[in-house]
């Protein structure tokens, strides 16, 4: 039988290549796929003359596909997953998948979890995914959702874990908040078992309401150890500065990146939303866009939950936004000890939420903001700012003793010079990166402190005072400055804001006694107040810098 | 075989939005369809050697790479875009592997059977048929069957292969393989009737008379 056909495509130039026009068009509004017999039979009909020919190729058709069918039959089972039946999907995560799945020979029924294709870094999330799995199999808590396999199916790795039948305290939660006792008897044991696993060396990170599962004796249990990973293990998995987890129920220093320390109080934060969440009906933090919300996490104080539940229990409110203090070291000090709270609560014993207000407020005002690392890329910029100071002081000091009056010098001295410096100041700054929401709020602080000091000359000049009469207020408009400073930034700039505030008096004082040396006074106070924290800044700069990435 | 095609574009519209969830879910719902595609096409005389879920997640990264140009400026519908880029690497791994001489192989194999050997694959599609239940001969004859065709495809031509494919594996309709090719809809539905032809003549040859052992 011959091989060879026409490769040339058929031309409409011949009847015959007319007829197999009509012919391949009929064939091509057959559905994909050869088309039942009756869609034949009703195109056969209407071209009597191609009917025979349709039939007969209709009839190669229908084998090609019944072939194709049969040949590839076990890439049908899309739901077949290696040994498992995928018999329902439960719900997908930022990077998982969970399935209700059938273990085909077992016939055991299991929550089976496999991994997305994700756009960010696919090697990443594989590696996450099965740190996951590992961690969470290590974990043996009667509260925590046991694991049993960890596996790779078709390049894709997936664990399985037991299947709860019940719901979750997510969709407990949607009806509004509970009552007090129930939430304390639901959340003590979560607690406990989140603590076994922080002494397993296992951070769960991603604690939410839909995590907890409730079987349907009511009993809870913690899934999905999302993001869980070694406690003891080098952050490298999220050091891209990657932020992982749901903004609402995150840790600021969760939150905030890799700058942040997560660690075992992160969890205890986030078991704190959830507690005010089953007390108020609503997460402490809820934006219109994941964003707003990081923002508010780092930003804002939750409400008290009583404005929004008048039936809130004071005890556990107070537990709550224990959980909830910004600073990790404010909070309980372990799952355990929150455990603890709850448990002196549900014997009505006194609660440790309630001690050590005064220490807490002490440590909260002298403490470092979350801001205060910016202040890593001025460390350099403040030892030679304190320089500058330094120097503008000692020459117009010296300018004094020399016995210059004319406002001039003075005023060209302090305006030209330190708006120099202030210009080559934030240009430097620039260089060393993006600047940020925090320093822009700082360098208008700034800029408004140095506008208030040149505005000192025409002052002294309209109120018919010599030059240099008010240089004591230099003191005072220094003072505010790291005031504001210590808000935003540091609790421990309230010591150069003192110290700069009682410069001005004794400027004040020296100047009322004649001692000429109130300028040298202010710039040498001036200058170990930036000096200081420069050199502190610069140094912890150069040990982030050297730290592993 | 191809996922749901208005999701799909929901999808694409919440990408070109910047929604990263809906950038991975556009994917990742395309992977079983990738997956089926590699299978069917893969060449078994480098499929020992090469994996097709390799292959799928190459295509998937490639496409999550090219995936900004494509939310810009759409050439054709999404699933037709992926499988065109599934298709280059899949050559790209049969060039790798030297997969040449491939029709003589599956020859061999396929048509070894000495007791069909007098019979056209009609005649046994025939006798299947008959069979309602899967017997040890049932399955032998189903076999048959595959090698049978197996073996017509690879005697086709490239592109009528190719159509052939297109139309029954992945069950593209006629416009969608047109798009894919690159041809108007009439060319495109020449190029099928003339592989239907082809095929329907082959699968009526009988091997023994054919002379091919």
């Amino acid at each position: 039988m011959s091989r060879s056909h026409s490769k040339v495509e058929p031309t409409a130039a011949t009847p015959n290549a007319a007829r197999d026009e009509r012919l391949a068009a009929l064939l091509s509004e057959l559905p994909s796929g050869a088309g039942s017999a009756a869609e034949v039979e009703r195109l056969a009909a209407e071209h009597p003359d191609l009917a025979d020919e349709l039939r007969e190729l209709w009839q190669a058709m229908l084998l090609v596909d019944r072939l194709a069918d049969a040949a590839f039959a076990e890439d049908q089972t899309a739901t077949l997953f290696g040994d498992y039946e995928l018999l329902e999907e439960l719900g997908r995560g930022g990077m998982g998948v969970v399935y209700r799945a059938r273990h085909r020979g077992l016939e055991r029924e299991v929550a089976l979890k496999r991994v997305r294709f994700g756009s960010a870094a696919p090697a990443d999330e594989l590696s996450r995914f099965r740190h996951e799995a590992l961690a969470a199999a290590r974990l043996s808590h009667p509260h925590v959702v046991p694991v049993y396999e960890v596996g790779e199916y078709d390049g894709q790795p997936y664990f399985t874990m037991q299947y709860i039948a019940g719901t979750t305290l997510a969709r407990r939660l949607a009806d509004g908040p509970l009552p007090p006792r129930e939430v304390a008897e639901l959340l003590l044991p979560v607690c406990e078992a989140i603590h076994a696993a922080h002494c397993q060396g296992v951070l769960h990170r991603d604690l939410k309401p839909s995590n907890i599962l409730i079987d349907e004796s009511g009993r809870p249990l913690v899934a999905d150890f999302g993001l869980a990973k070694r406690v003891e293990q080098d952050s490298t998995l999220t050091h891209s500065g990657a932020v992982l987890g749901t903004p609402t129920y995150m840790a600021p220093e969760q939150a905030a990146g890799s700058r942040g320390q997560v660690g075992p109080a992160s969890d205890v934060y986030s078991l704190g939303t959830i507690l005010y969440q089953m007390l108020t009906g609503r997460p402490p933090f809820q934006g219109a866009t994941a964003m707003e919300t990081v923002l508010m996490v780092l930003e804002q104080e939750p409400l008290p939950p009583r404005l929004l539940n008048p039936h809130a229990d004071r005890a556990l409110e107070m537990i709550a936004l224990k959980c909830l203090q910004k600073p990790p070291d404010l909070r309980y000090s372990s799952a355990q000890a929150l455990a603890d709270d709850l448990r002196a609560y549900l014997a009505d014993e006194p609660i440790a939420a309630r001690s050590g207000q005064f220490a807490q407020i002490w440590a909260r005002w002298m403490g470092e903001t979350h801001h205060a690392t910016v202040l890593e890329s001025w460390g350099l910029l403040w030892m030679w700012h304190s320089l500058v100071l330094l120097v503008l002081c000692l020459v117009t000091n010296a300018m004094q003793w020399r016995g210059v009056t004319s406002r001039w010098p003075y005023a060209a001295l302090w305006v030209a010079g330190l708006g120099t410096w202030a210009a080559i100041f934030w240009a430097l700054r620039r260089r060393a990166g993006p600047v940020t929401f925090v320093e822009r709020q700082i360098a208008h602080v700034w800029a408004g402190s140095m506008a208030s000091i040149a505005l000192l000359f025409p002052v002294e000049w309209l109120l018919g005072e010599p030059v240099l009469r008010l240089s004591p207020v230099l003191g005072l408009i220094s003072g505010c400055v790291f005031l504001v400073k210590a808000g935003m930034l540091s609790g421990a700039f309230y010591v150069q804001a003192i110290a700069l505030f009682t410069t001005a008096l004794v400027m004040a004082w020296f100047e009322r006694t004649n001692l000429p040396w109130g300028i040298s006074l202010f710039g040498i106070v001036a200058a170990a107040s930036f000096f200081i924290p420069g050199l502190k800044y610069y140094r912890q700069r150069e040990i982030t810098d050297r730290a592993p990435p | 075989m191809w996922p749901d095609s208005d999701q799909t574009q929901e999808l694409i519209v919440s990408a070109r939005a910047g929604d990263v969830q809906a950038r991975d879910e556009l994917l990742d719902r395309h992977r079983a369809a990738l997956r089926k595609l590699v299978a069917l096409r893969m060449d078994r005389a480098i499929q020992g050697r090469v994996d097709a879920s390799d292959i799928v997640q190459d295509a998937l990264l490639e496409a999550n790479r090219r995936l900004p140009d494509y939310l810009q400026r759409p050439p054709m519908p999404f699933h037709l875009w992926l499988r065109q880029i599934a298709r280059d690497r899949l050559i790209d791994a049969h060039r790798r592997h030297h997969a040449a001489g491939r029709r003589s192989v599956t020859r061999q194999r396929s048509l070894s059977r000495p007791e069909f050997a007098d019979q056209s694959a009609v005649d046994l599609a025939a006798q299947l048929r008959d069979q309602r239940e899967l017997t040890p001969a049932a399955a032998v004859l189903r076999q048959e069957l595959e090698a049978r065709f197996r073996a017509a495809l690879d005697q086709l031509d490239d592109a009528d292969r190719e159509i052939v494919e297109m139309r029954h594996f992945e069950q593209l309709s006629n416009h969608e393989a047109a798009q894919a090719l690159g041809l108007s809809d009439p060319a495109a539905s020449m190029r099928y009737l003339r592989a239907v032809r082809r095929l329907r003549s082959l699968l009526d040859e009988v091997p023994s008379a054919s002379g091919a052992t």
